[in-house]
């Protein structure tokens, strides 16, 4: 009966529990402290996720865990690395586990770069891409 | 009434400490400081150097009229690189300091104008992130060499020679050599 009551409560207890796990499907790229930042709040991984590598849930806790939020991250290519943010939002399921995907096509923006003028970009020359 | 003061005193204070506790947790975000090298070991070449001069009836053309070089590395577009310097009124040919050829600096590395659009996937950083030459033997080609004149006349040379280069491990610079080109007119 107790083991029952044991479980009982141990199975409430994870019900509960809203998780994130992240994981890095770009072939070729280190991915550095990624991050879900949800009101005001960061929950994150400090290390590095190499490809293919998922990382361990992170319970998201605070006052409304399940409230949508950005993802963060550092991408690192032989020692050369910026700071990266997810242009959509992370919209967690409340008392679930969560997972974030990191694919080649995530569309991701440099927030030093959203502050910069459109002119910065070079005129693109004949059509010949980089 | 004195100790009831002070239970009171000591609550706003603790109060004011757990305000204090919590703003921390909305610390923002480091990191935003553009591309960083974290291992100069793993510096690669970023930037390519060389000597440009121009030839008519075999006397030189000023190097202020050279203006543009566009540039492929391996067979691969590296970017279009203006020269320094505003292009004479008319053509100078053989004139005082025509000798001096102009510098032409193909850097591209953390320098984001040198690409058609800003990426917008990890691939597309990916990429750019990648661009510089690892150490070994590579191909220079100075595949367009823009010329003009204050008066906007303008010359493009075309050439499809390369130059072999080679890079060796630690450098952050690679000098491609003197290069000039010849032209039977200009406009």
């Amino acid at each position: 009966m107790r083991i029952l009551l044991l479980l009982w409560a141990g199975l409430g207890a994870t019900a509960c529990q809203t998780t994130i796990a992240f994981e890095n499907q770009v072939p070729g790229v280190v991915v550095h402290d990624i991050r879900f930042i949800n009101a005001d709040t960061t929950h994150g991984l400090d290390g590095a996720l190499l490809p293919g590598e998922r990382s361990d849930k992170i319970s998201l806790y605070g006052e409304d865990p399940g409230q949508s939020g950005r993802i963060a991250f550092e991408l690192d290519l032989d020692g050369r690395r910026i700071f990266l943010e997810v242009d959509d939002r992370f919209d967690p399921k409340d008392d679930e586990d969560n997972r974030f995907v990191l694919t080649p096509e995530t569309k991701v923006s440099s927030p030093l770069l959203a502050e910069a003028p459109m002119a910065l970009w070079a005129a693109p020359t004949d059509g010949e891409g980089e | 009434m004195h100790g009831r003061r002070f239970k009171r005193s000591l609550g706003l204070t603790l109060a004011a400490g757990l305000s204090l506790m919590a703003c921390d947790a909305g610390a923002p975000v480091e990191g935003a400081g553009g591309i960083v090298n974290t291992d100069p070991i793993a510096r690669q070449v970023t930037t390519l150097m060389a000597s440009v001069g121009v030839e008519l009836d075999g006397k030189r053309l000023a190097p202020g009229h050279l203006v543009e070089a566009r540039v492929s590395v391996d067979g691969e577009h590296w970017g279009v690189f203006g020269f320094d310097g505003e292009p004479p009124a008319d053509w100078q040919v053989d004139t005082a300091g025509a000798d001096e050829p102009a510098l032409l600096r193909a850097a591209i590395a953390e320098d984001l104008t040198l690409v058609d659009a800003a990426p917008d996937t990890v691939a597309g950083w990916h990429t750019f992130l990648a661009r510089a030459l690892p150490a070994g033997d590579h191909v220079f080609q100075l595949t367009e060499l823009t010329l003009r004149n204050g008066d906007g006349d303008e010359a493009t040379i075309e050439s499809s020679a390369w130059l072999p280069f080679r890079v060796e491990a630690g450098d952050g610079t690679a000098w491609i050599g003197d290069l000039v080109y010849t032209v039977d007119a200009l406009p």
